[in-house]
């Protein structure tokens, strides 16, 4: 319902914008569309806590980690990249993800990979 | 003509001081052979001699070890060590006998420096020697695996990028990027590194024949880096100082390991040491005093001292970031072209 009404608001606004504006606009409706397609409609019940000093605030069942990555592989699947930025996008992942594990200097993380960073001789430590 | 003999003779014998000045007259000894020591586990002992043909007379030495210096590619897993100074003191050298251990916390080549002071005034020469520490043979091994997997990984899903069109290779490819998720996650951890500053309850201890050990560190949280100097005196019950022989001992607390010790001798009974802490984690100090005097007991004092650690400057992160990046861009661009290459086989 939510979507339906973002989707209405979406084609209001369409209807106001110069060619340039439109084909942008068409390009982000169609990922919009995309991603509206990979999304299964969610039986979600909202379930409001009695009545009290939090009924202002609504609960949401957490989807699993295995849903949410279905989602995403479905997301992606529905989108159209050249093989450049495929490329880009997985060497962005791969630099991100070996920052994290090896230069990052948040304690948390730093302190989990620490013995790691010792072991592979090349990777600057404190 | 007789002049000239005389001459001729006092020449010669000024050339053979002279030779014997510049021959180095300190002997360097290392008990381990240095090829198979693995820096941040293995201890290395040296000891400095004087033969006892030489009669050079040296009352002191200064004494100095230097860490290597950078590499251009690579950084060592503690940069901030990369061409600082270990150790830089002045000991009593009356024995004619000097030694230390300890463990070289990274590899490459350490340069140690002893300047003699002799007993009359004046100084002698310079004398240094190099000595080569090889990287651990299983953390190069650890990186080769690392390395393969990466590559495996960018490699493969290059390949599946490369090769196929549509939804099948945007399945692999995130399928690839979750594999390499998993593999980094059941890392072991390791303890939170926390403030931990100098604890000042064993500073000071004494003995039951009143001798009092005391002991003061010239920083309340030593950087890595840069030495701190370690300076104790032994007083006996009148507050005199008391000729003694002080044993040093530098314990890593997150390994329980012992990086440094020494002896050092002192007529005077007192000792200063200027040494770096290489790691930036938790050290335990013990000094242990015998006293020259066999009939007064040894006394011991310790305490414990957080080092400070340094985060990595940004050029060693830079060079092995950068390394790594390259390898993995490298190994995308392989596969991407054999899966292209495949391809355009198959259309053929």
């Amino acid at each position: 319902m939510v979507r339906a009404l973002a989707l209405q608001a979406k084609g209001r606004e369409f209807e106001s914008l110069n060619p340039h504006q439109i084909f942008s606009q068409k390009k982000s409706l169609h990922y919009l569309s995309a991603i509206n397609k990979s999304f299964k409609p969610l039986n979600v019940e909202y379930q409001s806590s009695p009545i009290g000093a939090n009924s202002h605030k609504v609960e949401m069942p957490v989807p699993s980690v295995l849903t949410q990555a279905k989602r995403h592989v479905r997301i992606t699947r529905n989108l159209k990249l050249s093989a450049t930025r495929k490329l880009f996008i997985m060497l962005s992942i791969v630099g991100l993800v070996l920052y994290t594990m090896f230069f990052s200097t948040m304690p948390a993380v730093h302190d989990y990979f620490h013995e790691l960073r010792h072991g592979l001789m090349m990777i600057p430590c404190h | 003509m007789r002049s000239l003999a005389i001459f001729l003779i006092t020449l010669t014998s000024l050339l053979g001081a002279s030779i014997s000045f510049s021959a180095p007259i300190i002997s360097f000894h290392s008990e381990q052979d240095l090829t198979n020591v693995r820096p941040r586990h293995d201890k290395v002992s040296i000891s400095l001699d004087l033969p006892k043909s030489n009669k050079a007379g040296i009352k002191s030495l200064r004494v100095k070890l230097l860490a290597p210096p950078s590499q251009i590619f690579f950084s060592t897993d503690f940069p901030a060590v990369e061409g600082s100074t270990l150790f830089d003191s002045v000991i009593s050298f009356e024995e004619g006998s000097f030694k230390f251990s300890f463990v070289p916390p990274i590899r490459g080549e350490y340069r140690l420096e002893v300047i003699p002071v002799p007993v009359n005034q004046g100084s002698l020469q310079k004398e240094e020697w190099r000595f080569k520490i090889q990287e651990d043979p299983s953390r190069v091994t650890n990186l080769g695996f690392f390395l393969l997997i990466l590559g495996l990984v960018c490699g493969l899903s290059a390949y599946v990028i490369g090769a196929a069109e549509g939804k099948k290779a945007n399945l692999l490819a995130q399928a690839s990027v979750l594999v390499f998720l998993i593999l980094a996650s059941p890392l072991i951890a390791h303890e939170q590194h926390s403030p931990h500053k100098i604890s000042k309850e064993n500073m000071q201890a004494e003995g039951s024949d009143g001798l009092k050990l005391d002991l003061r560190l010239s920083s309340e949280q030593p950087r890595v880096g840069e030495t701190a100097e370690l300076r104790g005196t032994l007083l006996d019950a009148n507050n005199q100082l008391i000729p003694a022989r002080f044993h040093l001992t530098f314990m890593q607390m997150e390994h329980d390991l012992e990086v440094f010790s020494t002896d050092l001798l002192s007529s005077e009974g007192q000792f200063s040491w200027n040494g770096q802490f290489v790691d930036g984690s938790p050290h335990r100090v013990e000094v242990e005093a015998f006293p020259t005097n066999e009939k007064l007991k040894p006394i011991k004092a310790s305490f414990e001292v957080g080092v400070q650690a340094v985060p990595p400057p940004l050029a060693a992160t830079g060079k092995s970031f950068s390394s790594l990046m390259l390898f993995a861009a490298l190994a995308m661009l392989s596969g991407f072209f054999l899966g292209h290459y495949k391809q355009s086989r198959i259309k053929v």
